[in-house]
């Protein structure tokens, strides 16, 4: 080979390299630019809150992901229900609620397990000519949001400013979405132990540390404000037969039975916990005996009333009920008011059962 | 071989690459819309990309360490952006440096060489139904990795090798074995031990540059002879020094297949050819 052809080869191949270089350079920076935002993106929703984790998704997705429109919704397995979690759509209710079948294309992502991506929304078979004039551009991609083969949501992309998507960018959003699967399914995690901790598993009200805890700080809220109080203890009569007639699964049903009859009768800010095996407690903020009496009452004519149905036959039982007041003078401490309401629930057992009693510290206390 | 000398020669990072292949993948990875996928019909023109993809997926990383034997399966299982990233870090061959005056060899031509290799080591493998195609394909693309190791990395060297061996009419095979106590052919398996790659590639390098006394017993490494043979025939030599081509009675005996079957499958095998270098020179 000549020098001069050399030489021309060498010019032509030092340009090819610098046009390389230029690419490299363009290429290195944008993957610099998502590894950044996906930092920032894992630091961002590292939180123990669904609801913190869906405030900075919605204020944030759409510049982390470089598009212009997102929406997230969550499943629900057991309901097949998709609850809308987050999204920056102007027009969208804050509260949605779907059936699983109500969207195909997020059914279809969630039983087929794969994101579905198109690029042109108008004739895709999901919406059948029909476009959203807010988008832009016509690609859409749904991604189903996944730990460990389960679904727990669904992410849609809509538009961005290049009008297109490229394979680098499909793969970005679903390294993200597995960022975003992870905070989600963590937060989750976190809320169900939350509410396991303090919840009765049998019966879905609180447990017995939660109503402690509650009833110490109502007492405390109580000596401050001068407001009234009472609590109203619970238990079911003649529990064990029903147990040995009829099996402890339908002890367990008449126990949830009478949980839902205390849920509906209650109001907001009262508190209702399962205290032990067939006892229940309520704790009545800002009511004073008389009317701690009335709710009583009508707790125990609404469980006499119930019918349980078990193989056919159909059966009944009864409560009985203790109440105490707290008394600002008399009452020393949340144990305290235990104590005069369990006296009280034990004089109602002693006089016959299927009544009310109302307790007095007196009786217990009294030199 | 000796294993000292031999590790010398390893260069860990891989086989540089042509910048223009490298921009032209490149430039594949930033136009390509999700829907039509071709960056690996791109690769697989590129034996030191294609080396390099086959590197990382049998790193214990992904899961299948030592177990991935085509490129094919090494793409679906990195993905689009390890593959990016592989591109991207791939060094470049500097073929026009002022001490490599006069050039020392037709590079596009090595890589076309390893190429058509490749086309008809897949194009065979279809044929005979013994291994997968895939595989035979990825065979023949790096069969020639310790050649393009020492042509790219020690060029000079190379090339006073390949000038001993024709002046004294011997094999290059034989005075790389001489001068350096190893061939290319034995940097072929220790580069191929070295990334890991699975245990049929490795023992299939051990065959790839065997002559014509030597006994191949193993059927993708004589598949790839064949393949090379038939390249080189056509015309495809990789321009790096002579050697001695299989014994193409052994290759039918040790593949169970005949010249005349050979003769019925050429006119699709020049076809593939044909196709691959359109591709690669457009």
């Amino acid at each position: 080979m000549e020098k001069s052809q050399f030489e021309k080869l060498k010019k032509q191949e030092l340009g090819v390299i610098c046009n390389l270089l230029k690419k490299q350079n363009e290429m290195l920076g944008q993957s610099l630019l998502h590894m950044d935002h996906l930092i920032y993106l894992q630091k961002s929703i590292s939180l123990m809150s669904l609801e913190e984790i869906n405030k900075v998704l919605a204020d944030k997705l759409p510049y982390i992901l470089f598009i212009r429109y997102f929406s997230l919704f969550l499943f629900d397995k057991s309901r097949r229900i998709l609850t809308l979690a987050c999204h920056n759509h102007p027009d969208l209710k804050e509260t949605l609620n779907l059936r699983l079948k109500d969207s195909e294309v997020m059914s279809e992502a969630i039983d087929s397990g794969t994101y579905i991506l198109e690029q042109d929304h108008a004739k895709s078979r999901f919406f059948k000519g029909v476009r959203n004039p807010l988008f832009k551009y016509n690609f859409f991609i749904t991604i189903p949001l996944m730990i460990e083969n389960e679904i727990i949501g669904v992410l849609n992309l809509n538009d961005n400013e290049r009008g297109r998507l490229n394979v680098t960018d499909l793969d970005y959003f679903l390294n993200m979405s597995e960022v975003i699967s992870v905070s989600i399914s963590n937060a989750q995690s976190y809320e169900k132990a939350e509410r396991l901790s303090i919840t009765d598993g049998l019966t879905g009200l609180n447990n017995r540390q939660q109503f402690q805890a509650v009833l110490q700080s109502e007492i405390l809220r109580c000596r401050r404000y001068n407001s009234p109080l009472s609590l109203l203890i619970m238990d079911v009569d003649y529990f064990k037969g029903v147990n040995d007639t009829f099996g402890h699964q339908e002890g367990d049903d008449v126990l949830r039975g009478i949980a839902g009859i205390i849920k509906g009768l209650c109001r907001s800010y009262d508190v209702a916990a399962r205290y032990g095996g067939e006892e229940f407690v309520l704790i009545l903020p800002e009511t004073n005996g008389a009317g701690a009496w009335v709710i009583a009452e009508r707790i125990r004519e609404e469980v006499e009333k119930c019918r349980f149905k078990n193989d056919g036959r159909v059966h009944s039982v009864t409560i009985s009920c203790g109440i105490a007041e707290f008394d600002k003078e008399t009452t020393a401490d949340h144990t305290h008011l235990i104590r005069v309401a369990d006296e009280a629930l034990y004089q109602a057992k002693e006089s016959g059962r299927n009544r009310t009693v109302m307790g007095h510290a007196d009786d217990i206390f009294k030199g | 071989m000796t294993s000292s000398k031999a590790d010398e020669f390893l260069v860990m990072e891989g086989l540089p690459s042509l910048p223009g292949q490298i921009l032209s993948l490149l430039d594949e990875l930033s136009k390509t819309s999700a829907m039509d996928y071709t960056i690996l019909q791109k690769i697989q023109y590129d034996p030191a990309i294609a080396l390099r993809v086959l590197q990382v997926a049998n790193t214990p990383l992904y899961g299948y360490g030592g177990k991935v034997s085509s490129l094919q399966q090494a793409g679906g299982l990195l993905g689009p952006g390890a593959i990016r990233n592989i591109v991207l870090t791939t060094p470049i061959l500097e073929r026009y440096q002022e001490d490599n005056f006069p050039p020392a060899f037709d590079y596009s031509k090595l890589w076309l060489h390893m190429t058509v290799t490749a086309v008809l080591a897949g194009s065979l493998g279809a044929c005979l139904k013994k291994i997968e195609t895939d595989v035979c394909f990825t065979a023949g693309l790096i069969h020639g990795i310790g050649k393009i190791s020492l042509a790219a990395y020690h060029s000079k060297s190379l090339q006073e090798w390949v000038r001993q061996a024709e002046c004294e009419q011997m094999s290059l095979l034989e005075v790389e074995k001489r001068e350096l106590g190893f061939t290319h052919a034995d940097l072929g398996v220790k580069m191929a031990e070295a990334f890991c790659l699975p245990q049929e590639l490795i023992n299939a390098q051990k065959f790839y540059y065997a002559s014509g006394e030597d006994e191949i017993t193993d059927p993708l490494a004589g598949t790839v002879c064949v393949a090379r043979n038939l390249a080189n025939s056509w015309g495809f030599t990789d321009g790096i020094g002579n050697e001695a081509p299989a014994g193409m009675d052994t290759l039918f005996s040790l593949l169970n297949f005949s010249e005349a079957e050979l003769e019925e499958w050429t006119p699709q095998f020049r076809e593939n050819v044909n196709l691959a270098v359109e591709a690669q020179e457009g």
